[in-house]
């Protein structure tokens, strides 16, 4: 059995305001083992950017926090812990990309700056400045920025360039996780490519685990070991690759995100959305939060939300179609 | 870069043409007759209107205008005050170091109690602290300087006898209007900082920093105030600039013999020589100050920096 680095038990995150309460992340479990690849898949407002900034407790101020659960990291409670050790753990034992480089970036600061600031807060060993300039220009050649393009800010990277530049501070300190959000979706497709490959190429030479965010199932099918889908603050279905992508059971709503990419293999006249929007997040309904869209919906999904039925030790769903009642019938077959 | 420096600075000619021309043609319009201030009351007419006719008073409007244009830009020769007799040159040199003193110490004042007071406000956005910053600041802005002034005369020099009311006799007199010019000028500076580190304060690569284990104040002082700081110095700059012009309120409440006072004694007196003398004054001094707040900014912003390189 592998080494488990990563357990989200029950997570509930809230935003709240003077008007409403905002259910991001209502009671997930995520479990992410050393040197794997976690992706959790959702669409915008699914709750999988909230449940990244929670486990480095970076949710904004005053507005988000977080009502219950636990984000154990190598056996201990990162939320349960004093803010200084949470920052010992912020850049070094956890890292984070973000969305979009274009702002994630201080702009009057040089990058070769940006990259050394990391280190230096991380500096247990007394590197020596000239050790960490060193290091400085090896992690910008690691991310195939050439070392002389230290002294150069931010505006004089492109996108692809400055997305590198960001990965290269989240690897600088070389940590055990690295959490990306959505790291190629504010680039070109080409460099989507690029910047993918190079972060699962680094990946595998740091022996880093990665929680990979995305709403790109291609993404993920290259990129991932298991996969959580997330569908209004709750995990629908999770489980191993081959659960996802080739098995035979899944949750509808998995069903219809399969069936809004585009098909090279099956001529299709037009591609197939799942009708409808998530729900409003300030007022869940009471069952299942997809059964308002979902094509086999019956009674009891709008009475409770169903439970969680493991269809096998990897592969769960959370689904009345699949719950123990009606496998029970299918093992009596 | 020192292309970019002289093309400002020869810009500065044609707008202080245009404030020369201006201030010349409201003086024009006016009812005015420099030989009787000159003479005063007591001598007779034709003394007067031969002084005028001396002074070249009575010539057509645009001959008047390019003859002051051309003594003042060719040979900074500004003429004599009407009223003193003194060259305008000296009067406005012999007031110039009140004013400074006062421009240099108060704007250090007011700046570090804003900014200060600013950021802290932005970064306990919505504490206590910062609901009572967020009130004082707002009543302090609303008060108009010349109430203050005057309040501030009532209390410590009426009431409590501690500071004197007029004049420079001391260190203590100088307490009053730079204190209160301070205090008024600190508060919009408090709001304008607030506003603009709670604008930095929200941006992405604020996270990105915290995201790397930086502390708070690391935070704060090492990447949201860098980011903030340019507007700051914009705004204290031109602030500063016009300041130095003369602090009209203050300077006149307290009967300080500051720039501002002079250009004010004389609009009153129609002393058209230092009229006109003040105010190119003040405006070269303000376009000055806004030229080299540019290049302040210029080389401390490195995307504004690489605009002008070369």
């Amino acid at each position: 059995m592998a080494e488990i680095l990563l357990d989200i038990k029950d997570l509930v995150v809230e935003y709240k305001s003077e008007l409403e309460t905002v259910h991001a992340v209502n009671g997930i479990n995520l479990r992410l083992n050393k040197r794997e690849t976690l992706g959790i898949v959702g669409e915008t407002g699914a709750g999988k950017t909230t449940t990244a900034l929670s486990i480095l407790r970076l949710l904004p101020d005053r507005v988000g926090h977080i009502a219950g659960g636990s984000v154990e990291f190598e056996g201990r409670d990162l939320l349960t812990l004093p803010e200084s050790e949470m920052r010992a753990i912020r850049g070094e034992k956890i890292s984070m990309i973000f969305q979009d480089p274009m702002t994630a970036l201080d702009p009057i600061m040089t990058v070769g700056d940006q990259i050394k600031e990391a280190l230096e807060l991380h500096n247990h060993d007394n590197k020596s400045a000239e050790q960490i300039d060193r290091r400085v220009d090896e992690v910008l050649e690691m991310v195939g920025i050439p070392a002389y393009r230290r002294t150069e800010y931010p505006h004089q990277f492109s996108g692809g360039m400055k997305q590198r530049v960001v990965i290269a501070i989240a690897l600088s300190c070389e940590p055990d996780l690295l959490i990306a959000d959505e790291p190629t979706t504010a680039l070109d497709v080409t460099i989507q490519a690029q910047v993918l490959s190079l972060m699962r190429r680094l990946k595998n030479d740091l022996d880093t685990s990665m929680l990979l965010i995305t709403h790109d199932l291609g993404i993920v099918a290259q990129t991932c070991d298991t996969v959580a889908v997330m569908y209004a603050g709750y995990i629908i279905e999770s489980g191993t690759i081959d659960d996802i992508f080739t098995g035979e059971r899944h949750h509808p709503y998995t069903v219809g995100l399969f069936g809004s990419i585009p098909n090279l293999t099956v001529r299709a006249e037009r591609l197939t959305p799942i009708d409808g929007l998530m729900p409003d997040p300030t007022k869940l309904p009471a069952g299942c939060p997809f059964a308002p869209r979902c094509p086999e919906c019956r009674a009891e999904c709008e009475r409770g939300m169903p439970p969680v039925s493991e269809m096998s030790e990897t592969h769960r769903i959370c689904c009345w179609k699949y719950s123990s009642a009606e496998q029970k019938g299918d093992d009596g077959k | 870069m020192w292309k970019y420096v002289l093309k400002r600075l020869l810009l500065i000619i044609p707008i202080l043409l245009g404030v020369v021309f201006i201030v010349f043609a409201i003086m024009s319009l006016t009812p005015s007759d420099p030989g009787r201030l000159i003479l005063g009351i007591s001598a007779s007419q034709e003394s007067v209107d031969q002084l005028n006719d001396q002074l070249g008073y009575n010539r057509p409007f645009m001959t008047r205008f390019l003859d002051y244009v051309k003594e003042a830009f060719l040979k900074f020769e500004f003429g004599n005050s009407y009223n003193s007799g003194k060259p305008v040159v000296r009067e406005i040199m012999n007031n110039f170091p009140t004013t400074l003193k006062m421009v240099v110490i108060s704007t250090v004042l007011y700046s570090i109690i804003g900014i200060t007071l600013g950021v802290f406000s932005a970064v306990k956005q919505y504490s206590a602290g910062d609901n009572i910053l967020r009130v004082a600041s707002m009543a302090v802005a609303a008060f108009p300087q010349f109430w203050l002034a005057m309040m501030g005369i009532l209390v410590f020099s009426l009431y409590l006898g501690w500071l004197p009311s007029n004049g420079i006799d001391n260190w203590k007199s100088w307490i009053l209007p730079i204190g209160l010019y301070s205090l008024s000028a600190s508060a919009p500076l408090l709001r304008l900082t607030r506003t603009i580190v709670l604008e930095q304060i929200r941006q992405d690569y604020v996270r990105t920093v915290r995201a790397k284990g930086a502390p708070e104040k690391r935070v704060i002082w090492k990447h949201v105030f860098k980011n903030s700081a340019l507007p700051i110095i914009n705004t204290v700059g031109v602030q500063f600039g016009a300041s130095l012009g003369g602090m009209v309120v203050m300077e006149s409440v307290y009967s300080l013999p500051g720039v501002g006072n002079l250009a004010l004694t004389a609009m009153r007196q129609k002393d058209m020589p230092l009229i006109m003398g003040c105010t190119i004054f003040m405006a070269a001094i303000f376009c000055l100050m806004v030229l080299v707040v540019d290049i302040v900014s210029a080389y401390s912003d490195p995307r504004v920096k690489a605009k002008y390189a070369g």
